[in-house]
């Protein structure tokens, strides 16, 4: 069972790491939640029957963790840490456009925990239907919501 | 700058997102860091004396004759057994809100109303335990079954009964407020979260 679920943990790595991402403000908090994620999703594995997809299933457990996981006091402490997007952006591949994007990750870090499960569902590439299932929003009211979530977005983005 | 702009940039782009430092061999057998990971551990701590005391008292009963026949000391087994199942309760509860499974707000509502009806299940159980210790005091008075109890039956009953109800009512707010110290902060940020879907 280890085995196949590290296959799959392999497979979807880069799923993990993007929430982490999206959830923390600095490099020790985005390793402690990625090690909380591995270990809530290896927990919740004899769980797993297959019913949904394991990209579904792991979406769940990982965005529930990275919502409601980590101990507060840990949340607070940590100072946040800005220039990790200018590390960040100059190992990707959009480094000409780095006071952009530096913006617009500064905006999402503003929106409420289930906005920013929308954005990174979003980035994804997620379908509603996927996020209806992951997050238990109907497809309408995520259709609102994405709506707000851009124009929240394009308002903090606007000077830049 | 749009939502869509950052998506393709991403898309488009090698490595966005720095990798773990730590393989996920190394990392998915730690201890769970949450909350509920914390508070399990200190209350699986508080639960090991309990058998102890439990076998201290089997032992004083397999040795003393006297203290097999006290309604006293079975009463202190007593209480230590509903503070021990009081505590059982809290374990299976912080148990079941570790579960992460499920979509995002279906897991918040069940952990809050685990939450919610947890508090009234646990009371209940526990205080209607104490009442039922109550009622064998009153019983073991009425048949002067242990001499111990004969001051307590000299007291006239009026004051006896107040005195259960004052009992039961301290223990209703030292459980409501163990049980706020334990869930409170949890519970307010999963109430926050779930105004969030709306």
């Amino acid at each position: 069972m280890k085995e196949l679920f590290l296959q799959q943990i392999q497979l979807h790595e880069k799923t993990i790491l993007k929430i982490c991402h999206f959830y923390t403000n600095t490099d020790a908090d985005r390793q402690d939640l990625y090690q909380e994620i591995l270990v809530q999703l290896w927990k919740s594995y004899p769980r797993f029957r297959g019913e949904s997809s394991f990209n579904t299933w792991l979406y769940q457990v990982a965005i529930n963790t990275a919502i409601t996981g980590l101990k507060k006091d840990k949340k607070q402490i940590r100072a946040y840490d800005i220039n990790r997007f200018s590390k960040e952006i100059a190992e990707a591949d959009f480094a000409e456009h780095e006071q952009l994007y530096k913006a617009m990750y500064t905006a999402i870090e503003q929106l409420n925990a289930i906005e920013k499960a929308i954005v990174v569902l979003f980035i994804d590439g997620k379908t509603y239907a996927e996020m209806e299932k992951i997050l238990g929003i109907n497809e309408p009211t995520l259709r609102v919501k994405m709506n707000r979530i851009k124009e929240k977005l394009r308002q903090l983005t606007k000077n830049i | 700058m749009e939502l869509e702009d950052l998506k393709k940039a991403i898309d488009n782009s090698v490595s966005v997102y720095k990798p773990a430092e730590k393989s996920a061999t190394d990392l998915m057998d730690h201890e769970s860091k949450t909350l509920f990971a914390d508070l399990e551990r200190k209350i699986s701590i508080g639960l090991i004396p309990f058998p102890v005391t439990v076998v201290l008292f089997s032992a004083l009963f397999a040795s003393n004759v006297q203290a097999r026949h006290s309604i006293l000391m079975w009463m202190l087994l007593g209480i230590l057994c509903i503070e021990f199942i009081d505590l059982l309760f809290n374990y299976r509860l912080i148990k079941k809100l570790q579960n992460q499974s499920g979509n995002t707000k279906e897991n918040f509502i069940t952990k809050i109303n685990r939450l919610e009806t947890g508090f009234k299940r646990q009371f209940a159980i526990t205080l209607l335990l104490y009442a039922l210790m109550a009622i064998v005091l009153e019983i073991v008075i009425y048949y002067k079954a242990d001499n111990n109890f004969q001051q307590w039956a000299e007291t006239p009953v009026l004051l006896r009964v107040v005195s259960y109800v004052v009992f039961l009512i301290i223990q209703f707010f030292l459980k409501k407020y163990f049980y706020k110290k334990l869930f409170s902060e949890q519970m307010e940020s999963l109430k926050s979260l779930i105004r969030q879907f709306q």
